[in-house]
């Protein structure tokens, strides 16, 4: 799919230099970008945006952006991080603001789409790969897709796509910290953090209520799991009320949860467990009897 | 202006995989608590030197989870010298020599009767009913604001020789 977006703006892209006029140093810088000498294009434009007449030459900034995409695209194979993308955005973008007869403006907003895209598929890259040491870059590329978007279209609202990707964040930061919850703490806050953010933007979201209920019901649980490994009654009387206290706090999302979906099976199961963890057996044994009830109407 | 961020929108989806709600831990947390308090009980309490010979026996009547949770994770472990042996017993009278005798809630009617026949016998009884201490219990499981805490009878204790540590006795919610 990206190489099809990319495709497709290159070769647009040509007829619209050709026509254009354009100062004899960017018309070089172009050359060598055409012939594919990417690296010696770039030299030739850095020096013409930083003469006193290129600094604000819409046109120059425009061909600056397309050789450091090209660069990003073509000699970094898209790498997460890219300076060359930045530099990319930032010709583009300067090009936008100086292009007063507005003759580069379609051309550049298709290019500033396409690296938001860019930054978008590097946060779901990191995402994906859920890695303890790069997961928090993933915040970074998504910010730079916001803002490049809300730049774009600064009257579209991103609330969805904010909450698809905190729902993401939760979800990476989680099998983080499942991997080693003894050492990794700080990702349950973070994954959490990440849902109270999906909450925050909407209250009634299914996935949100439910996922932060069970990750501090199982918080609770697994901190008794460790039970057996207690020297003293002390540990266990000390253990037993921290998870309790977890468990309680799980209660009013998994309520929540059912409230915004009662026909969801995941709901009632964990309504049931929680009610049951927390000595609320007749509750409990409703949301059981409902369970058995909903399974039988599958 | 709109449609066109909508198309663009469509093209960065997040994949739907990378957005999972976490698995539900599907477990019992009393029968975890009671398990460890009937370890850590059967540490804390001094039973007579007769009883200080072979296995060191823990008995379940009822309560599935409550056994399940000792075999898995305490039968390996040693009460001083002893080893632990855990046993399952079905709801009767003909109680076999335990030092703990775990009676869970669905034996609750026959706890009385439990009781006499173990009355000379130095045998800990916990249970899980509403005034068991007063039926001859020696320590009792009960909820407070959705804690799993214990009460305990030093009495129905020494009366078979058993003696209850002083910090069994430090964190009893209430001792008779």
């Amino acid at each position: 799919m990206r190489t099809l977006i990319y495709v497709l703006f290159v070769s647009l892209l040509l007829p619209s230099l050709a026509m254009a006029q354009i100062d004899d140093r960017t018309q070089e810088a172009y050359g060598l970008y055409k012939l594919g000498m990417l690296k010696d294009a770039a030299e030739k434009i850095d020096e013409v945006v930083e003469s006193k007449n290129g600094k604000t030459d819409a046109q120059a900034w425009h061909v600056r952006g397309f050789i450091y995409k090209d660069i990003y695209a073509k000699l970094e194979n898209s790498a997460i991080n890219s300076k060359s993308q930045e530099e990319a955005v930032r010709s583009f973008k300067t090009s936008m603001e100086l292009d007063e007869e507005r003759k580069l403006i379609e051309m550049n907003r298709l290019a500033l789409k396409f690296l938001g895209v860019s930054y978008f598929n590097h946060a779901s890259e990191i995402i994906d790969r859920h890695n303890v040491y790069t997961i928090d870059r993933a915040n970074d590329n998504y910010l730079k897709y916001k803002s490049l978007m809300t730049f774009l279209y600064p009257d579209s609202s991103l609330k969805s796509k904010d909450v698809e990707f905190h729902l993401a964040m939760s979800t990476a930061y989680r099998k983080i910290y499942d991997e080693e919850p003894q050492n990794r703490a700080e990702f349950f806050e973070k994954s959490n953090n990440s849902l109270l953010m999906v909450l925050d933007l909407d209250p009634n979201n299914w996935a949100a209520n439910y996922s932060y209920s069970v990750s501090f019901y199982n918080k609770g649980a697994r901190n008794l799991q460790q039970l057996p490994n207690t020297e003293s009654i002390i540990d266990v009387y000390a253990i037993s009320s921290e998870s309790m206290r977890s468990i309680e706090i799980a209660l009013p999302f998994m309520l929540k949860a059912y409230e915004i979906d009662p026909d969801k099976i995941e709901s009632i199961k964990g309504l049931k467990w929680i009610l049951f963890n927390l000595h609320q057996e007749e509750e409990s044994k409703k949301m059981s009897d409902l369970e058995r009830l909903k399974e039988s109407q599958r | 202006m709109r449609k066109r961020f909508l198309i663009i929108a469509a093209l960065c989806a997040i994949s739907a995989s990378f957005q999972q709600v976490p698995k539900l831990n599907e477990t019992d947390t009393s029968a975890l608590i009671k398990a460890s308090y009937l370890y850590h009980f059967s540490k804390l309490v001094d039973w007579p030197a007769q009883a200080k010979t072979g296995n060191f026996i823990i008995s379940v009547m009822g309560s599935t989870s409550v056994h399940q949770e000792l075999v898995k994770k305490y039968n390996a472990k040693q009460i001083g010298s002893q080893q632990i042996e855990v046993r399952k017993l079905t709801k009767t009278l003909n109680i076999s020599k335990c030092h703990v005798l775990y009676v869970g809630k669905e034996c609750e009617d026959i706890l009385p009767d439990i009781i006499k026949a173990l009355k000379n016998e130095p045998t800990l009884i916990v249970s899980d009913a509403s005034g068991a201490l007063k039926k001859g219990a020696d320590i009792n499981f009960i909820v407070e604001d959705t804690k799993l805490l214990f009460e305990l009878s030093v009495k129905n204790a020494t009366d078979k020789d058993l003696f209850i540590g002083s910090t069994l006795k430090s964190l009893a919610t209430r001792i008779q």
